[in-house]
């Protein structure tokens, strides 16, 4: 009974981070209509950073974190810049295949410099555990679940509280009411995309953290999340959360009382299940996008 | 040669072929201007074409004796100029308060701001009153009046209203044209479009009738509102 508690205990703290990881992939949806398969790749990618930063110039990765979140910041302007405002219409089907390319480019750039072999992010609180209800947590689960709280609050501030949130909402709503007030879409959508990619920067560090990785890795990890996106109802934030929780807590039960195999499965059963029947997710409306 | 507003053979489009094709136009200050004409005509493309969405092929505006046809939205409402579009523009989801200051997006001095907020809720005792309700629970004309108040936020000298009675009661049309006359009165100028040619004419100074991107007919609202050919074409069917 105790192993369950610890096991819905490890279940919310992953849930947090997988929030955090899944976040941008939703505010990417929501404003700018991008469903960015690059998501899982940008998460790879500043998992990397986080190594190297660590590995080659001694760098704690929660410290370095000051370098990473700008150098994401920066790649998210880039991508922006480069692919995503090309797509006039159709953009979410065109996002897709878009952002998918931008994911095999990342991927093959990383392969190049890192080859396949596993790497994973080491510090003193990624050893170190607190015992909950019979589970060794390691640290890095605690301060991950802090981390992700911290800066899904203060995105919640950026978009609720903020005169930037406030345009970014009315474009959302009504992007030519909102350009007539003098809103400035293009800039609203370029910095959306660059905060989006920037929280992976954060979100890459815990999933180095907490497991091994490559690039392929990404693969498996975009499939989750958008898994947790969907089943939170696209475009949707605390939708995203409490749909990563929930899910991280279920497969933390399956893997302690049944086994750790079929808790992945369990992971891609639902999928299946949501998409057949219901695609618009728990807390979307149909095709609608809320921010 | 003292016009607030003037266009001069402008030619605009979206990219397949012109819709504006050489229009004229000229506002006097302190006057209401309303343009009627069939669907299609393009006179929600002067409205864009004013508001710095939409830019010129050939041709020039002028405001206040300047050239503003090569200048964003921005800088337009900077000039002075606010555009209330045809279809509802409040944003649903968001309170009336934050609508009403959204409109004052553009300035930096939250004082000022704060200020006009003030005094727009005065004149529309309605944004005081649905302040914290989201704007989408008003009915139309509320909503319409919310978004006149939005429009007043950076003390415009020229409005545009396009078709600010469509999809309203009939029996609140009055107070909504009431509500525009009395902001004419108080020194703004107005360049209106309605469908409803008879109403709008009726509280208007000057008539446009435009077709196919030209105006037709230009003249006090009045003789517009006389004149025969119009009367067949666009009032007939509308008259009560
Ligand atoms: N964004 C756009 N892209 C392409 N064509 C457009 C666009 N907006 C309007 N048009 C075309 O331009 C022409 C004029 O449109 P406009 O909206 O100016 O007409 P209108 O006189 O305001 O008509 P209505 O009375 O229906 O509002 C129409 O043929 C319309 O199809
Ligand atoms: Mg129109």
């Amino acid at each position: 009974m105790s192993l369950v508690l610890g096991s819905v205990v490890l279940g919310i703290l992953s849930g947090g981070i997988y929030a955090l990881m899944a976040v941008g992939l939703t505010l990417s949806f929501g404003v700018l209509e991008v469903v960015n398969i690059a998501q899982g790749m940008f998460v790879i990618a500043a998992a990397y950073l986080s190594y190297a930063l660590q590995r080659y110039w001694h760098i704690d990765p929660l410290l370095g974190l000051v370098i990473t979140i700008p150098v994401m910041f920066l790649l998210g302007l880039v991508v922006e810049w480069s692919f995503i405002r090309r797509l006039k219409q159709d953009r979410v089907m065109l996002s897709i295949l878009v952002s998918w390319a931008v994911a095999l480019i990342l991927e093959g750039v990383v392969g190049l410099i890192f080859a396949d072999d596993f790497r994973s992010i080491h510090s003193w609180y990624v050893t170190a555990t607190v015992p909950v209800f019979g589970l060794y947590v390691p640290d890095i689960y605690l301060i991950g679940f802090a981390l992700a709280v911290v800066l899904m609050g203060l995105v919640y501030l950026l978009v609720y509280r903020s005169r930037f949130g406030a345009a970014l909402r009315a474009m959302v709503q009504n992007r030519e009411a909102a350009a007539l007030l003098g809103i400035d879409v293009q800039r609203i959508s370029t910095l959306t995309f660059a905060i989006a990619t920037g929280l992976t920067a954060a979100g890459g560090m815990l999933f180095g953290a907490i497991q091994a990785f490559n690039a392929d890795s990404n693969l498996d990890l975009i499939s989750r999340l958008l898994i947790i996106v969907i089943l939170g109802g696209m475009g949707s934030m605390g939708g995203a959360l409490v749909a990563s929780v929930g899910l991280l807590v279920a497969v933390n039960i399956i893997a302690v009382t049944w086994t750790p195999n079929w808790s992945t499965f369990f992971f891609f059963g639902i999928t299946i299940l949501v998409l057949v029947f219901r695609p618009q997710g728990f807390f979307g409306a149909p095709a609608a996008r809320k921010v | 040669m003292s016009h607030m507003l003037e266009i001069s053979g402008v030619y605009a489009g979206y990219g397949g072929g012109d819709i504006l094709q050489g229009l004229d136009l000229a506002l006097e200050e302190r006057t209401i201007t309303c343009i009627v004409g069939p669907n299609g005509a393009g006179k929600s493309t002067v409205m864009r074409l004013v508001s710095g969405v939409l830019h010129p092929r050939l041709g020039e505006v002028r405001f206040l004796g300047e050239r503003i046809d090569r200048k964003a939205p921005k800088q337009i409402l900077q000039a002075g100029i606010v555009q209330v579009p045809q279809n509802r523009s409040l944003f649903p989801g968001m309170s009336v308060a934050e609508n009403v200051r959204l409109g004052g997006y553009i300035l930096r001095d939250s004082a000022l701001l704060e200020r006009r907020y003030a005094e727009v809720s005065e004149l529309f005792p309605i944004v005081r009153e649905r302040a914290k309700d989201k704007a989408g629970s008003l009915s139309g004309g509320q909503q319409k009046l919310v978004e006149f108040a939005r429009s007043l936020m950076l003390d415009p000298k020229l409005l545009l209203l396009d078709e600010p009675s469509m999809g309203l009661e009939p029996r609140i049309l009055s107070q909504i044209f009431g509500v525009m006359v009395e902001m004419c009165r108080q020194g703004r100028t107005i360049l209106l479009v309605e469908q409803n040619a008879r109403l709008g004419l009726e509280s208007s100074d000057r008539g446009v009738v435009m077709e196919s991107g030209r105006v037709l007919l230009d003249g006090a609202a009045r003789s517009v509102l006389g004149d025969e050919r119009i009367g067949e074409l666009y009032l007939g069917g509308r008259a009560h």
